[in-house]
């Protein structure tokens, strides 16, 4: 068996190891970001739905407040008539409910700005009149 | 066993501290970037999934390990011969050298399975000839000898195509 050549080996583990640092300056591409769900990001993402959860919450319940208060004050008003009357957009204006509309009011402008007038929503058929016309027409005559 | 927030971070750290070594792994035994790139993400997905990683003392040998019988695994439920994508870069290359990067690549390439990952195991993955034997289950003076051979026929591949060994001679 030969006697290795210490010189020649020591030569090759010199070439080696340089050759070696060489490659060491090749860097190994990074691999794309971990796709993991880790606790503190569940917990921050359970944190991010609570916020907005709380959020619409709020939002929800400003909307019931601000209704019920509507409902409210607008039951102060005409609801509050002598006999327990209501004035609201659904009924006609009898004499009656206007007077005690007015009766109850702080002042007659007042009161005529709160009065329900209906616009006449459906057109009348082609050749028929209101009734109010006919009227106003019998008036004129008179 | 369900990891606890520090295990995760721990795994995060182990990830951007051996990510691209592992990789590079994989990829020169799977030889398609993409296969080894799921292979990564597998392994560091189901350590999370498991939490197992506090009884492991050797934790970068242990993730080698891992990747190396994934990316096998997968190999073998596919049934297909392992063919090396040239195309794909592997390495960022000092002074953006890409050709010197090709030169590389396809060197490492032309060396047999079992040279080709002692190299990478060694040089990129930093692993000593005990650990790279107790991974791929040979001797140390295999591992060694292994990675004599495949350096000497790196070097004689390199410099062929190109002068890319002056570097390495200075």
């Amino acid at each position: 068996m030969p006697t290795p050549d210490l010189d020649d080996e020591r030569f090759n583990n010199e070439r080696d190891d340089r050759f070696e640092t060489y490659l060491k300056h090749f860097r190994p591409l990074a691999p794309e970001p971990l796709q993991i769900e880790t606790p503190r990001r569940a917990t921050r993402r359970s944190f991010v739905f609570a916020a907005w959860a709380a959020v619409v919450a709020v939002i929800l319940i400003a909307s019931v407040l601000a209704l019920l208060s509507r409902t409210g004050r607008s039951s102060d008003g005409p609801g509050n008539l002598a006999g327990g009357e209501q004035l609201t957009n659904q009924q006609p204006l009898t004499i009656g409910s206007a007077n005690a509309w007015l009766a109850h009011a702080p002042s007659v402008d007042a009161a005529l700005d709160r009065v329900p007038f209906h616009r006449q929503s459906t057109p009348l058929p082609k050749g028929k009149q209101s009734a109010l016309a006919v009227l106003s027409e019998d008036n004129d005559k008179l | 066993m369900q990891p606890n927030s520090r295990d995760a971070t721990e795994i995060e750290s182990l990830y951007r501290q051996h990510g691209s070594a592992l990789l590079l792994f994989a990829t020169a035994i799977a030889g398609d970037r993409g296969r080894a790139h799921d292979a990564v993400q597998q392994v560091f997905l189901k350590m999370i999934e498991d939490g197992n990683l506090r009884q492991v003392e050797d934790k970068k040998a242990y993730l080698f390990a891992c990747v190396r019988n994934v990316v096998l695994n997968e190999a073998k439920v596919q049934r297909r011969n392992t063919v090396l994508d040239p195309d794909s870069a592997w390495f960022n290359p000092p002074d953006r050298d890409y050709a010197a990067e090709l030169n590389l690549r396809r060197a490492l390439c032309t060396l047999p399975d079992d040279q080709r990952q002692v190299v990478v195991l060694h040089v990129w993955g930093e692993l000593t000839f005990s650990q790279i034997a107790d991974l791929l289950e040979i001797s140390a003076s295999t591992a060694a000898s292994r990675y004599r051979y495949a350096l000497a026929r790196l070097r004689e591949s390199m410099c062929a195509k190109e002068d890319s060994c002056a570097n390495s001679r200075s």
